[in-house]
């Protein structure tokens, strides 16, 4: 209802002159947008890309799913390798997926996974309670070396961007998982339909380096 | 007149032009005509495709490009082509609209949006799906242009049997506009409790009833060919699918034991696509029960006490009063935790259910709390000197009351305490603070702070004060602003889709990221026709710092400042945002 700022009064035959300009102008092209699918989506092409880049972890404070206040630098930066998503709690097509994702994760790295820190940051903050995360990470399955993480509106934002992972609004996030071998070392940045065995086969590869 | 504005909106309509001709020219009528499947064949696929569970009651089994498994209501297809069928947008994923109109019927140019404000994307067209080529679809990914299907969309093993019950179901599903809908009406109500006071009464209904005066008069129909555009999509222009409102009013009565009765009885006489906003001073359980039961989307109605449970059909700005104790509990929990709170209030609905709540949020940090109670009957005013005995400086009191008793409270002096609370959701704001009062007074406060929300309602002050709409109680009456104004948007992008469940999935897809692309528009538009009005920053359109929801996420603003006054009298922020 935008009737303030719209000084627009179209009578009747200004709009049929707007259906003609468009007919006119226009009449040749068709919808067929079958044929304008971006190249990822058709199934020869690859699920996901991979690039490798350097990002300054931000200094804000978040809060851990177990409630605690915490510095996100000295939980993402304690030394451990790091394999890192953006979810929320009430998004069911994607997250579900990324989340089962790093569930399998989890279990393919065996032994590994004492070693490495899961950590899922939620890009909801403000819906995501501690309480929630933690029912959320029972659902999936998470052991004691993957935690969730929420805050502030203003930290989760600041985190979000820091590594490029910020599109305006939760229902604009896309699919994302960042692997980092130490604190220091750059981020392997895996975009897309990312498969469980892409991410331990990224860590494997990183640790040996 | 083309400004870039329009210049954008020609452009969207390029995509649009077959649909033009063929809506010119072919067939409007939207509603599929086929036969209709045996109840119990539609049962079964709606069990397939609502919970995950298959004809012979066993968990539903999808398998994922990766080989990930769904099991049972993981795997059950509502949770990505959602309840309506019409499906959604996740990041950059389109999930299609899989009901049977949208399947099988694609020559009536089923048009969708599937990605509001950027202009550009609709739902794919596809020729008709057959049996045969849906079965396909769902047990091996391949839809019916031969394409293998985004790896989200898993495949389905499904039997004979499951496969014509889920078509069976596909094709009843969001097969026909909701009731309450025609090909340019649709017909609202709003809910009103019998207590609440007759001043905010009509200040409701005017604003309300002019809000969608206004909305109608920007509406080009057949009847009204010199509607003023509102210009929401170029979408809904080229398809003519706008519609007009018609608003009831409905005011109950009595007990609010008896309001589901006359709720249903009212729709019975008159059926109405959904709830638009709503005012009480009561327990608004009654209306959400019906809305639940009745399928009736409840949309931002102003009520301080919405039901802890969340339900589909009910959308509200925040758990009220709710929120505050709880919000209230979290910042006196800090470092400076109170030895006592005393609770102050009158035997009303709300105010009891706040206290009840604060004293097990107290509790819950460790802080005691006692209840006082006024003794005076609803019509009577209250009296101070009926709860301040005993009283010390090291109390803090906790007022819930409404504004015509903070009225009262002013004619006498404070009682001698640390500090006094009072509930910015029951007092309508700050503006019944007593003067004498603010040196030691604080308030729980859900709304944005004052500078900021001037500079987010410009457009709402703006249209009030043009309406000639005296500004009695500006939340309420912001909020009912708003939800006219988000209503219209959402239907507007709903296009010919006007099914209240997909009302619902839209707006929880929606909310924040409007709000985003709405405030930044309407800086940039008060900027292009140099309206007067402020051109700062602009956060949001409504009374709070931000809106949000989600599935299962029904209370769009969760959180709350502590603020109390400055010498002059100003409001000034004692927290930050506190979300408990
Ligand atoms: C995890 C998410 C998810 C679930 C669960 C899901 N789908 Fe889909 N579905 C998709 C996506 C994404 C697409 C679009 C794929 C594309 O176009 O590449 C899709 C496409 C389809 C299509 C093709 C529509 C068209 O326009 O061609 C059909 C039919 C379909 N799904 C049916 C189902 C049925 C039936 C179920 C449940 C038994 C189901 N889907 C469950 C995500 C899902």
């Amino acid at each position: 209802m935008n009737f303030l700022i719209h000084p627009l009064n179209l009578t009747s035959w200004q709009t049929l002159l707007y259906f003609m300009l468009c007919c006119a102008t226009f009449a040749s092209t068709s919808l067929q947008a079958e044929e304008s699918i971006p190249a990822a989506r058709q199934s020869n092409a690859p699920a996901f890309t991979r690039t490798v880049v350097s990002y300054v972890t931000p200094d804000v404070s978040v809060i851990r799913e177990d409630g605690k206040r915490l510095p996100f630098l000295k939980e993402l930066d304690d030394g451990r390798p790091v394999i890192m998503n953006f979810i929320f709690a009430s998004c069911s097509a994607i997250c579900p997926m990324l989340s089962h994702v790093f569930s399998k994760v989890q279990t393919n790295l065996g032994k590994d996974s004492e070693k490495v820190h899961m950590v899922s940051i939620s890009i909801d903050p403000e819906n995501d309670t501690p309480a929630k995360l933690t029912e959320y990470a029972k659902k999936f399955g998470a052991g004691p070396n993957w935690n969730y993480y929420t805050g502030t509106v203003g930290s989760s934002i600041a985190i979000q961007k820091a590594f490029s992972a910020y599109r305006g609004d939760k229902m604009n996030h896309t699919s994302l998982i960042l692997v980092r071998a130490a604190p220091g070392k750059p981020w392997t940045r895996l975009e897309g339909f990312v498969n469980p065995d892409a991410v331990v086969n990224e860590y494997r590869t990183l640790s040996k380096q | 007149m083309l400004t870039p504005f329009i210049l954008r909106q020609l452009k969207i309509s390029a995509l649009l032009m077959p649909i033009l001709c063929s809506t010119l020219f072919g067939a409007v009528d939207a509603i599929a005509q086929t036969a209709s499947a045996p109840a119990n064949l539609v049962e079964q696929g709606r069990r397939i495709y609502l919970e995950g569970i298959d004809g012979t009651g066993n968990p539903l089994q999808g398998v994922r490009a990766d080989n990930a498994r769904l099991v049972g209501a993981q795997a059950a297809c509502v949770n990505c082509h959602k309840r309506s069928g019409m499906g959604s947008v996740e990041g950059d994923i389109l999930i299609q609209p899989i009901t049977g109109n949208y399947l099988f019927n694609p020559d009536k140019f089923q048009l969708a949006t599937m990605d509001p404000r950027t202009g550009k994307k609709f739902n794919l067209t596809h020729a008709a799906y057959t049996e045969e080529s849906l079965a396909l679809a769902i047990t091996s990914g391949v839809n019916n242009s031969g394409r293998k299907m985004h790896p989200l969309m898993p495949n389905y093993p499904i039997d004979k049997s499951d496969m014509a019950a889920l078509s069976a179901y596909l094709k009843e599903l969001s097969k026909e506009w909701s009731p309450g809908v025609s090909k340019d009406n649709i017909r609202l109500a709003t809910v009103i409790t019998p207590e609440v006071e007759g001043v905010r009464r009509k200040a409701f209904v005017d604003t309300l009833q002019k809000a969608v005066m206004q909305k109608n008069g920007s509406t080009l129909t057949s009847q009204n060919k010199k509607g003023r555009r509102h210009m929401i999509s170029a979408a809904e222009m080229v398809l003519g699918t706008e519609r007009t409102w018609t608003l009831d009013i409905w005011e109950l009565q009595g007990a609010p034991e008896t309001w589901g009765a006359q709720l249903e009885e009212k729709y019975k006489a008159q059926p109405v696509f959904a709830l638009l906003s709503g005012l009480s001073n009561s327990t608004w359980e009654p209306i959400q029960n019906f809305c639940e039961n009745t399928q009736v989307p409840c949309w931002f109605p102003s009520s301080s006490l919405p039901p802890a449970t969340e339900s589909f059909y009910s959308l509200y700005y925040s758990r009220g009063v709710n929120l505050e104790a709880d919000v209230l509990a979290k910042y006196l929990s800090g470092n400076k935790k109170p030895k006592r709170v005393v609770q102050i209030r009158r035997d009303d609905i709300i105010a009891n259910e706040a206290a009840k709540r604060l004293n097990t949020s107290l509790a819950a940090v460790g802080i005691t709390s006692e209840d006082r109670v006024f003794k005076a009957k609803a019509d009577e005013p209250i009296s101070i000197q009926q709860v301040t005995n005993g009283l010390t400086s090291d109390d803090v009191t906790v007022f819930w009351l409404r504004r015509t008793d903070l009225t009262e409270l002013g004619k006498s002096t404070p009682p001698p305490v640390k500090a006094v609370y009072f509930s910015a959701e029951m007092a309508g704001g700050e503006q019944g603070i007593p003067s004498s009062w603010q040196s030691i007074t604080h308030l729980i406060y859900p709304y944005e702070l004052p500078d900021k929300r001037q500079s987010n309602l410009t457009n709402f002050h703006a249209w009030q004060t043009m309406k000639k709409l005296p500004l009695i109680d500006e939340p309420l009456q912001a909020e009912a602003f708003f939800a006219v104004e988000f209503l219209t948007e959402t239907l507007a992008e709903m296009l010919d889709n006007i099914y209240r469940d997909y009302l619902i999935e839209r707006s929880e897809n929606m909310l924040s990221r409007n709000e985003a692309i709405k405030s930044e528009q309407q800086v940039r538009e008060r900027v292009m026709w140099s309206k007067t009005g402020s051109t700062a920053k602009q956060q949001g359109t409504s009374i709070y710092p931000h809106l949000g929801l989600g599935v299962n996420q029904h209370f769009a603003s969760k959180g709350a400042y502590i603020v109390g006054f400055t010498k002059e009298g100003k409001l000034m922020a004692d927290s930050d945002w506190i979300v408990p």
